[in-house]
């Protein structure tokens, strides 16, 4: 990488590197699994050296890359019987934070809805956008947010009851 | 909750600046680690660069991505394809202007081989179009999709009607020329009848070129074409209404038999758009038709009207009208393969199939004949592009060829159905079947049997896995029988449903059995190791319709409206 080239890449890497970190901290639910995927998405960059259009494509490359990358993760990992309870102390790490317990809330839903939760709220990505990006339907979309905040209250309030 | 309430949980994940930092650094040694590499000075793997030092080596993570079953996005791309059949252009229009096409973004991706994996319910085998077998499932239980089965890995395809809504159930798909028909169910159509969709080839989901619904008291129950004409028979049926509000029929006021022997024909004409429409009274159970090299249309059944069953075969031409009739004295089902029938007469112990070879004017021109002893067989028609029908006995399954005359073995590598099953997305196993037998997997390619279930008299009706246990529910037979739990003194029809609840670590299955009234059309399915429920919903809405609550005997519990 030339000094120019660097200097680029650090450009990208500050532009992308929230909306790639989270993306996987959402698939792995731990930090350490999320830095790893956060290391193979921008050493596939590099290594590819893909042309972006914009950088609406640019953030959508990375947040599909990473996403791919962690679902190949999960799926190794799961073959070589790895347990959950890394992801079980991360939970806990957010209730200090202004509504930790709402992030722990959502990681601890199914992933498929985590996703949607971090690609519609934070992202603000519309739900064709979303669509697209999942390669699934818009009307799935729907449904499966509608079941996600469905499943986020009830898991708050289940929370809520157990600490009064 | 509000959305910044939902934003901010989510900022939470964000890494810290000096996160950010470390990992940055981190990159940038790895790529040097690379270029290193790449000019033989010292060769570092890239995958060994790691912020932790246990890493996952590249290669291990590629070969974990089971390419059997991954299904991957098929997405639309901006076409504009003039139809020669409907008369109207097959566009493709975008939401927006900001993003427009993520199809590209995924060919970029250089972890290409998974983007999207899909948890199936109520798989089957829909047919073979462009020379690949084609599966369909329901998607997240709402939406009716088709998975092709390719050696790279297979793709999806939502099959919208021509309103643009999804099929909530694909019946089957077949491929005529450079068109493809999908029979079908459309969200709200909750009689059961189905329409047919015909799409342009390679362009399956998107624009409808032809819908043909069938009438209210009609089901369709064979579709063929030629020449671009599109033929349909439909089974005439009765509808009875059999329960009150009180009983399990509540969701069911009006279910719909067949009547044997009543049957229309319909043909629509693609190009001219004439459609054409006809009563068939004849006194015969056809259990297959299909268009011949002349354009007559073949329908074979066996005709119980007379003191002895028969098997019979009646032409009749485009305009309905009946050109001739062949009866063989047999009671045996008859199959149709292009110009050719073949009528199997599977009796214990032996399968007698006699194929009878037509000419350009509906005459018989060869006849083959094959007998083979087997064990108890069951029969299923199979596909049109190369055998008469497929057969499984206690030995395996095969299909019959009647080029040939010899029924060949369809091995492991044949197996007409997949399943994959997802709990959460993250433990999976897949489920193999072949319409005779499923085998429990524990990887895609189903190498790894943990169990298996053999000669199926069922049909696979719901899977559900729960703490290590994968629960498969198949439908038997239907009887009259008196439901105790029902409170009621009449005989009702109950269905058979058994259950095979298998430990995924000892492979050790075990059956739960049970009949019911209550027709399960809902998705829910739950079952641990005290207890089975079961939603009998409506069709087409999640939200009316009662939990039944069995125990692992099969004994029914309890009744609640909502869920536990």
């Amino acid at each position: 990488m030339t000094d120019q080239e660097l200097i680029e890449f650090k450009e990208i890497y500050r532009r992308n590197i929230d909306s790639v970190y989270q993306t996987a901290f959402i698939h792995m639910k731990n930090r350490s699994d999320a830095e790893d995927a956060v290391q193979t998405v921008f050493m596939k960059y590099i290594t590819l050296k893909p042309v972006f259009k914009n950088p609406v494509h640019e953030k959508a490359w990375f947040i599909v890359a990473v996403r791919n990358h962690c679902r190949d993760m999960l799926r190794s990992w799961w073959l070589s019987g790895r347990s959950e309870s890394d992801s079980e102390k991360t939970e806990e790490f957010f209730r200090d934070r202004e509504d930790g317990y709402i992030t722990e809330a959502v990681l601890r839903l199914p992933k498929k809805y985590r996703e949607l939760i971090h690609l519609y709220y934070y992202e603000e990505y519309s739900n064709s956008e979303i669509a697209r990006m999942l390669g699934i339907n818009e009307s799935t979309v729907r449904s499966r947010m509608m079941r996600a905040r469905d499943r986020l209250k009830r898991i708050i309030e289940k929370e809520k009851q157990k600490n009064e | 909750m509000s959305e910044k309430r939902y934003k901010k949980a989510i900022e939470n994940m964000k890494p810290s600046d000096e996160q950010k930092e470390k990992m940055l650094e981190r990159i940038i040694e790895a790529e040097k680690g690379n270029f290193a590499a790449e000019t033989n000075i010292k060769a570092v793997p890239a995958a060994k660069f790691s912020f932790r030092k246990m890493s996952i080596p590249l290669a291990v993570t590629a070969a974990a991505v089971f390419a059997a079953v991954n299904i991957t996005s098929s997405l639309r791309k901006n076409e504009n394809i003039r139809s020669p059949y409907a008369g109207t252009s097959v566009t493709e229009e975008t939401d927006d202007n900001e993003i427009t096409d993520f199809t590209e973004y995924e060919t970029e991706i250089p972890n290409e081989v998974v983007t999207e994996t899909l948890s199936l319910q109520d798989t089957g085998f829909a047919g073979t179009y462009n020379g690949e077998n084609y599966f369909t499932g329901m998607e997240e239980k709402y939406e009716a999709v088709l998975c092709k089965e390719s050696t790279d890995g297979s793709t999806s395809v939502t099959v919208n009607d021509e309103n643009g809504n999804p099929f909530c159930t694909i019946a089957n798909v077949t491929q005529f020329g450079d068109l493809v028909a999908v029979l079908g169910l459309s969200d709200g159509d909750v009689n059961g009848n189905g329409k047919i969709c015909i799409y342009l080839n390679g362009h399956l989901g998107e624009d409808v070129l032809y819908s043909f619904w069938p009438d209210e008291d009609e089901m369709i129950y064979r579709y063929s074409m030629k020449d671009d004409i599109l033929y349909v028979l439909c089974q005439k049926l009765k509808t009875e209404h059999t329960g009150t509000e009180e009983t399990v029929y509540q969701s069911l006021s009006e279910p719909v038999y067949p009547i044997a022997g009543e049957y229309t024909v319909s043909s629509y004409n693609l190009n001219t758009c004439e459609l054409k429409k006809s009563d068939l009274n004849y006194p015969v159970d056809f259990n297959d038709m299909g268009v011949l090299e002349s354009g007559n249309i073949i329908l074979a059944g066996i005709n119980r009207n007379l003191q002895k069953s028969l098997c019979t075969m009646v032409i009749i031409n485009p305009d309905f009208t009946q050109v001739g009739d062949m009866n063989f004295d047999v009671s045996a089902s008859a199959y149709i393969n292009g110009n050719s029938v073949t009528i199997v007469n599977a009796k214990r112990g032996e399968v007698i199939a006699e194929t009878y070879w037509l000419d350009e004017d509906d005459n018989i021109c060869n006849t083959t004949e094959s007998r083979f002893n087997t064990g108890e067989i069951t029969v299923y028609k199979g596909s049109k592009g190369k055998y008469s029908f497929m057969y499984a006995d206690d030995t395996g399954t095969y299909g019959y060829n009647p080029e040939t005359g010899e029924n060949e073995y369809l091995n492991d590598n044949s197996l007409i159905e997949k399943i994959l099953v997802f709990y959460d997305d993250d433990i999976w196993y897949a489920v193999n079947t072949n319409s005779f037998c499923i085998n429990i997997c524990t990887d895609s390619e189903c190498k790894n049997v943990v169990a298996s279930i053999t000669q199926l008299p069922e049909t696979l009706y719901r899977t559900f896995m729960n703490n290590g246990h994968l629960y498969i529910m198949l439908t038997g037979e239907y009887k009259e029988m008196q439901l105790d739990y029902l409170g009621e003194d009449e005989l009702t029809e109950a269905a058979e449903y058994k259950i095979y609840d298998t430990d995924l670590n000892t492979g050790k299955t075990e059956t739960i059995s049970f009949f019911s009234g209550a027709e399960f059309f809902g998705n829910d399915f739950y079952a641990d190791g005290e207890k089975i429920v079961l939603y009998s919903g409506n069709s087409d809405s999640a939200d009316t319709g009662k939990y039944y609550t069995f125990d692992r005997s099969g004994n029914f519990m309890y009744c609640t409206e909502e869920e536990e």
